[in-house]
Protein backbone atom coordinates (compact mmCIF):
# COMPACT_ATOMS: atom_id res chain seq x y z
CA UNK A 1 0.00 0.00 0.00
CA UNK A 2 1.63 2.98 -0.75
CA UNK A 3 1.80 6.27 1.37
CA UNK A 4 -0.85 8.09 -1.27
CA UNK A 5 -3.62 4.85 -0.46
CA UNK A 6 -2.52 5.01 3.53
CA UNK A 7 -3.75 9.05 3.74
CA UNK A 8 -6.80 8.01 1.50
CA UNK A 9 -8.26 5.46 4.00
CA UNK A 10 -7.65 7.79 6.68
CA UNK A 11 -8.72 10.52 5.25
CA UNK A 12 -12.75 9.77 6.01
CA UNK A 13 -11.81 9.66 9.69
CA UNK A 14 -10.29 13.43 9.78
CA UNK A 15 -13.20 14.37 7.29
CA UNK A 16 -15.55 13.35 10.29
CA UNK A 17 -13.57 14.91 13.01
CA UNK A 18 -12.96 11.38 14.41
CA UNK A 19 -9.41 13.03 14.60
CA UNK A 20 -7.66 16.41 13.73
CA UNK A 21 -5.19 14.96 10.96
CA UNK A 22 -4.08 12.01 9.07
CA UNK A 23 -0.91 11.39 11.51
CA UNK A 24 -3.27 11.92 14.50
CA UNK A 25 -5.29 9.02 13.09
CA UNK A 26 -2.35 6.76 12.47
CA UNK A 27 -0.91 6.98 15.80
CA UNK A 28 -4.26 6.54 17.62
CA UNK A 29 -4.95 3.52 15.64
CA UNK A 30 -1.26 2.04 15.70
CA UNK A 31 -1.52 2.64 19.87
CA UNK A 32 -5.17 0.69 20.14
CA UNK A 33 -4.20 -2.14 18.11
CA UNK A 34 -0.65 -2.81 20.14
CA UNK A 35 -2.57 -1.98 23.61
CA UNK A 36 -5.36 -4.28 22.07
CA UNK A 37 -3.12 -7.00 21.72
CA UNK A 38 -1.15 -6.33 25.23
CA UNK A 39 -4.79 -6.49 26.87
CA UNK A 40 -5.44 -9.91 24.73
CA UNK A 41 -2.10 -11.39 26.13
CA UNK A 42 -2.30 -9.96 30.15
CA UNK A 43 -6.03 -11.65 29.81
CA UNK A 44 -4.44 -14.85 29.07
CA UNK A 45 -2.30 -14.64 31.71
CA UNK A 46 -4.58 -13.69 34.72
CA UNK A 47 -7.44 -16.32 34.04
CA UNK A 48 -4.11 -18.51 33.93
CA UNK A 49 -3.14 -17.62 37.01
CA UNK A 50 -6.88 -17.44 38.79
CA UNK A 51 -7.29 -21.31 36.94
CA UNK A 52 -4.45 -22.13 38.48
CA UNK A 53 -3.85 -20.38 41.92
CA UNK A 54 -0.29 -19.75 41.13
CA UNK A 55 1.95 -17.39 39.32
CA UNK A 56 4.12 -19.43 36.03
CA UNK A 57 6.95 -19.69 37.96
CA UNK A 58 5.12 -21.67 40.76
CA UNK A 59 3.08 -23.93 38.19
CA UNK A 60 6.37 -24.82 36.61
CA UNK A 61 7.57 -25.73 39.74
CA UNK A 62 4.55 -27.45 40.45
CA UNK A 63 4.39 -29.91 37.50
CA UNK A 64 7.83 -30.85 37.56
CA UNK A 65 6.73 -32.19 41.42
CA UNK A 66 3.68 -33.69 39.60
CA UNK A 67 6.07 -35.72 36.40
CA UNK A 68 8.67 -36.96 39.44
CA UNK A 69 4.70 -38.23 41.13
CA UNK A 70 3.77 -40.16 37.71
CA UNK A 71 7.78 -41.32 37.46
CA UNK A 72 8.67 -42.31 40.88
CA UNK A 73 5.58 -41.60 43.66
CA UNK A 74 3.82 -44.51 45.33
CA UNK A 75 0.41 -44.62 43.30
CA UNK A 76 -2.35 -46.93 42.68
CA UNK A 77 -3.29 -47.54 39.00
CA UNK A 78 -6.18 -45.72 38.98
CA UNK A 79 -4.29 -42.79 41.04
CA UNK A 80 -1.48 -43.52 38.51
CA UNK A 81 -3.87 -42.67 35.63
CA UNK A 82 -5.68 -39.71 36.80
CA UNK A 83 -2.67 -38.10 37.99
CA UNK A 84 -0.91 -38.97 34.44
CA UNK A 85 -4.20 -37.10 32.39
CA UNK A 86 -3.43 -34.47 34.45
CA UNK A 87 -0.38 -33.71 33.62
CA UNK A 88 -1.07 -34.09 30.26
CA UNK A 89 -3.62 -31.55 30.48
CA UNK A 90 -1.55 -29.38 32.31
CA UNK A 91 1.39 -29.18 30.54
CA UNK A 92 -1.22 -27.72 27.39
CA UNK A 93 -1.94 -24.96 30.26
CA UNK A 94 1.55 -24.70 30.48
CA UNK A 95 2.64 -24.28 26.84
CA UNK A 96 -0.36 -21.67 26.85
CA UNK A 97 1.40 -19.73 29.55
CA UNK A 98 4.93 -19.20 28.34
CA UNK A 99 3.31 -18.37 24.73
CA UNK A 100 1.01 -15.76 26.27
CA UNK A 101 3.97 -14.54 28.55
CA UNK A 102 6.19 -14.23 25.41
CA UNK A 103 4.01 -12.42 23.19
CA UNK A 104 2.88 -9.97 26.09
CA UNK A 105 6.96 -9.42 26.17
CA UNK A 106 6.66 -8.88 22.27
CA UNK A 107 4.19 -6.56 22.26
CA UNK A 108 5.59 -4.62 25.20
CA UNK A 109 8.46 -4.10 23.33
CA UNK A 110 6.66 -2.78 20.54
CA UNK A 111 5.28 0.15 22.26
CA UNK A 112 8.28 1.45 22.97
CA UNK A 113 9.40 0.83 19.32
CA UNK A 114 6.32 3.12 18.71
CA UNK A 115 6.00 5.11 21.29
CA UNK A 116 3.15 5.02 22.55
CA UNK B 1 10.35 -24.47 7.37
CA UNK B 2 10.23 -21.60 9.89
CA UNK B 3 7.73 -19.46 9.01
CA UNK B 4 4.12 -20.02 10.14
CA UNK B 5 2.92 -20.16 6.63
CA UNK B 6 5.65 -23.16 5.86
CA UNK B 7 5.14 -25.21 9.03
CA UNK B 8 1.46 -25.05 8.67
CA UNK B 9 0.59 -25.60 5.53
CA UNK B 10 3.65 -28.77 5.87
CA UNK B 11 1.34 -30.15 9.00
CA UNK B 12 -1.92 -29.90 7.00
CA UNK B 13 -0.65 -31.20 4.00
CA UNK B 14 0.80 -34.17 6.14
CA UNK B 15 -2.42 -35.05 8.05
CA UNK B 16 -4.64 -34.72 5.08
CA UNK B 17 -2.78 -37.58 3.63
CA UNK B 18 -3.00 -39.74 6.63
CA UNK B 19 -5.64 -42.03 5.54
CA UNK B 20 -6.92 -42.60 9.03
CA UNK B 21 -7.58 -39.06 9.18
CA UNK B 22 -11.23 -38.08 8.29
CA UNK B 23 -11.42 -33.99 8.70
CA UNK B 24 -8.18 -31.62 9.89
CA UNK B 25 -9.22 -28.13 11.54
CA UNK B 26 -6.62 -24.98 11.78
CA UNK B 27 -7.48 -24.16 15.51
CA UNK B 28 -5.47 -21.46 16.33
CA UNK B 29 -2.76 -19.50 14.84
CA UNK B 30 -1.19 -16.34 15.94
CA UNK B 31 2.25 -14.56 15.33
CA UNK B 32 3.84 -11.84 16.71
CA UNK B 33 6.42 -11.46 13.89
CA UNK B 34 8.20 -14.05 11.31
CA UNK B 35 10.36 -15.73 14.03
CA UNK B 36 7.66 -16.15 16.41
CA UNK B 37 4.17 -17.93 15.72
CA UNK B 38 1.99 -20.47 16.97
CA UNK B 39 -0.27 -22.74 15.78
CA UNK B 40 -3.07 -25.67 17.03
CA UNK B 41 -4.08 -28.31 14.14
CA UNK B 42 -6.51 -30.75 15.08
CA UNK B 43 -6.95 -34.07 12.90
CA UNK B 44 -9.94 -36.20 13.46
CA UNK B 45 -9.22 -39.91 13.27
CA UNK B 46 -11.12 -42.84 13.67
CA UNK B 47 -14.06 -42.00 16.13
CA UNK B 48 -13.48 -40.97 18.59
CA UNK B 49 -9.84 -40.62 18.66
CA UNK B 50 -8.22 -37.05 18.17
CA UNK B 51 -4.43 -36.09 17.21
CA UNK B 52 -3.64 -32.33 18.77
CA UNK B 53 -0.45 -31.10 17.18
CA UNK B 54 0.79 -27.93 18.63
CA UNK B 55 4.14 -25.81 17.23
CA UNK B 56 5.13 -22.92 19.34
CA UNK B 57 8.62 -21.41 17.34
CA UNK B 58 10.30 -18.76 18.89
CA UNK B 59 13.63 -17.38 17.67
CA UNK B 60 15.12 -20.80 16.48
CA UNK B 61 13.33 -22.60 19.12
CA UNK B 62 10.89 -24.95 18.52
CA UNK B 63 8.33 -25.90 21.65
CA UNK B 64 6.09 -28.91 20.06
CA UNK B 65 3.29 -31.48 21.59
CA UNK B 66 1.64 -33.88 19.74
CA UNK B 67 -1.55 -35.35 21.74
CA UNK B 68 -4.22 -37.97 21.15
CA UNK B 69 -6.68 -38.05 22.83
CA UNK B 70 -11.06 -38.93 23.16
CA UNK B 71 -12.66 -37.35 25.84
CA UNK B 72 -9.37 -37.29 28.01
CA UNK B 73 -5.49 -37.18 26.76
CA UNK B 74 -4.18 -40.80 25.91
CA UNK B 75 -0.81 -40.42 24.36
CA UNK B 76 1.57 -37.34 24.42
CA UNK B 77 4.88 -36.18 22.77
CA UNK B 78 6.19 -32.93 23.66
CA UNK B 79 9.67 -30.79 24.95
CA UNK B 80 8.29 -28.55 28.00
CA UNK B 81 11.67 -27.94 29.48
CA UNK B 82 12.14 -28.77 33.22
CA UNK B 83 9.18 -31.51 32.53
CA UNK B 84 11.60 -34.70 33.55
CA UNK B 85 15.51 -35.91 34.22
CA UNK B 86 15.21 -38.35 31.56
CA UNK B 87 18.02 -39.09 29.22
CA UNK B 88 16.34 -38.02 26.01
CA UNK B 89 14.98 -34.40 28.57
CA UNK B 90 13.37 -32.07 27.24
CA UNK B 91 11.96 -34.52 25.09
CA UNK B 92 9.48 -37.26 26.53
CA UNK B 93 6.60 -39.46 26.23
CA UNK B 94 3.73 -39.96 28.09
CA UNK B 95 2.56 -43.61 27.30
CA UNK B 96 -0.83 -45.36 27.64
CA UNK B 97 0.53 -47.08 31.04
CA UNK B 98 0.61 -43.58 32.36
CA UNK B 99 4.29 -43.19 32.58
CA UNK B 100 6.51 -40.79 31.47
CA UNK B 101 8.89 -42.21 29.49
CA UNK B 102 12.35 -41.15 26.84
CA UNK B 103 10.91 -39.94 23.82
CA UNK B 104 12.33 -40.78 20.40
CA UNK B 105 11.36 -37.63 19.12
CA UNK B 106 14.27 -34.65 18.30
CA UNK B 107 11.67 -31.59 18.08
CA UNK B 108 12.50 -32.31 13.62
CA UNK B 109 9.12 -32.00 12.76
CA UNK B 110 9.89 -33.93 9.42
CA UNK B 111 12.18 -36.67 11.27
CA UNK B 112 8.91 -36.53 14.45
CA UNK B 113 5.96 -36.72 12.20
CA UNK B 114 6.34 -40.51 11.05
CA UNK B 115 7.40 -41.43 14.24
CA UNK B 116 4.37 -40.20 16.10
CA UNK B 117 2.02 -41.55 13.21
CA UNK B 118 3.58 -45.27 13.62
CA UNK B 119 2.63 -44.73 17.48
CA UNK B 120 -1.08 -43.77 16.30
CA UNK B 121 -1.65 -45.94 14.01
CA UNK B 122 0.07 -49.42 16.23
CA UNK B 123 -2.78 -47.54 19.28
CA UNK B 124 -5.39 -47.58 16.76
CA UNK B 125 -4.69 -51.54 15.42
CA UNK B 126 -5.09 -52.37 19.04
CA UNK B 127 -8.93 -54.31 19.53
CA UNK B 128 -10.98 -50.97 21.45
CA UNK B 129 -11.29 -53.03 24.83
CA UNK B 130 -7.39 -52.35 25.09
CA UNK B 131 -7.52 -49.07 25.12
CA UNK B 132 -8.30 -46.93 27.39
Amino acid sequence: MSDHEVVALLEPLVRHQAFPSVEAAMRALVRDYVLRQIEQYRERLVLLEKQHGMTFEQFSAYLKERAALVAHGQLDAEQKQRVAQAVMAEEEDWLDWKIAREFLEGWVGVTAEVAV
Amino acid sequence: MNTLASLLGWVVSQLQAWTYVTKVQTLETESFDEHQFHFKVRAQLTPPFILQIRFYYNQGYLDYAYQLFNDGPLLRWDNKEDATDLPTAPHHFHNEQSEIVESPLNGDPVRDGPIVREAVEHFLSKPLSSNP
